[in-house]
């Protein structure tokens, strides 16, 4: 490359000009070239160009994680839904079983359920119906 | 991602994080402190990251972890400067005395003397080879401006070499 196209390659790169692809060709360029056949300007240039070699041997170790610890607040979601899974069954198997209600209250016992609707068919019965023998007197209570 | 592919993906690109991480912080613990934050929060959302732009995703979060951690702190840029390569500032040399390694060296400590701004985009154009795009993607910068920062930033880096340099012969 010509002296002429390497200083007007340097003055678009101190410009912030060049593409990558502009600057990849003139560390190429200045490589080849030894210091002394070098301008002053052309030798900083060659000096930034290399600062990503020098940077390359910068490195961290980091410590990795390889499984899935769960967060806190998943272990606490889990252990409440478990939870609620367990005892709500048991909640619900303690309570008495309500066979129906009298007078707004619950009935909770079997034989008293049964003895109230014993009690309920008989007023039924008991109550007076009006005396239907034939198709006909039906027809003439209406 | 799954675990294996987040764990590869991160250290193919640890390294880069960890060297912006030292141009933004100028202190390498805590620039090593901020690259496991990174790990940890990125873990957490691993199952949302995508393989495509990975890098960039990286930067821009060490990013923020970083300016979260100099908005905690006060910086002490010239004692990093000073102290880590026993180096003293105002040394000058002549150019056929030190290699173009050394001069590396050199423009690389004089990096964390530009103005905040400067340095980040030059760190990320001339040390990762970073895209206008991407790199105005991680600073919030238009690439206007981010060429404008580079051009500044070399101007002044050349200036000091040349300095030391000429003072050299």
């Amino acid at each position: 490359m010509d002296n002429r196209l390497l200083s007007e390659l340097c003055e678009r790169y101190f410009a912030g000009t060049t593409s990558l692809d502009d600057e990849r060709v003139l560390r190429q360029a200045l490589s080849c070239l030894d210091a002394d056949m070098l301008s002053a300007e052309m030798l900083a240039v060659k000096a930034m160009m290399e600062m990503s070699a020098v940077s390359e041997q910068e490195r961290v170790s980091v410590r990795l994680r390889h499984t899935v610890t769960p967060s806190w607040r998943l272990r606490v979601a889990v252990a409440v839904a478990l939870l609620a899974i367990i005892l709500i069954p048991i909640y619900k198997l303690s309570q008495p079983t309500v066979y129906g209600y009298y007078n707004g209250e619950p009935i909770t016992s079997l034989a008293e359920a049964e003895a109230r609707a014993q009690d309920i068919f008989n007023n039924l019965a008991q109550a007076e119906l009006p005396q239907v023998n034939t198709i006909e007197s039906l027809f003439e209570l209406n | 991602m799954n675990i294996e592919e987040f764990n590869t993906e991160f250290l193919r690109f640890k390294d880069a994080a960890y060297r912006y991480a030292v141009a933004i912080l100028h202190d390498r613990s805590a620039a090593e402190d901020a690259t496991q934050d990174l790990y940890e929060k990125l873990w957490r959302r691993r199952l949302l990251i995508r393989h495509a732009r990975f890098k960039s995703l990286l930067l821009v979060a060490m990013r923020n972890i970083c300016l979260d951690v100099v908005r905690q702190r006060s910086r002490e840029r010239e004692r990093f400067v000073a102290e880590s390569h026993n180096l003293p500032d105002n040394e000058d040399f002549a150019p056929q005395e030190l290699s173009t390694s050394d001069m590396a060296q050199i423009a690389r400590r004089l990096i964390a003397t530009l103005p905040e701004r400067e340095a980040e985009v030059m760190h990320l154009r001339d040390c990762e080879g970073l895209e206008f795009s991407e790199i105005a993607a991680i600073t919030h910068q238009s690439e206007a401006a981010v060429r404008m920062a580079l051009s500044r930033a070399r101007q002044r880096v050349k200036q000091q070499l040349l300095k030391r340099i000429s003072n050299g012969q």
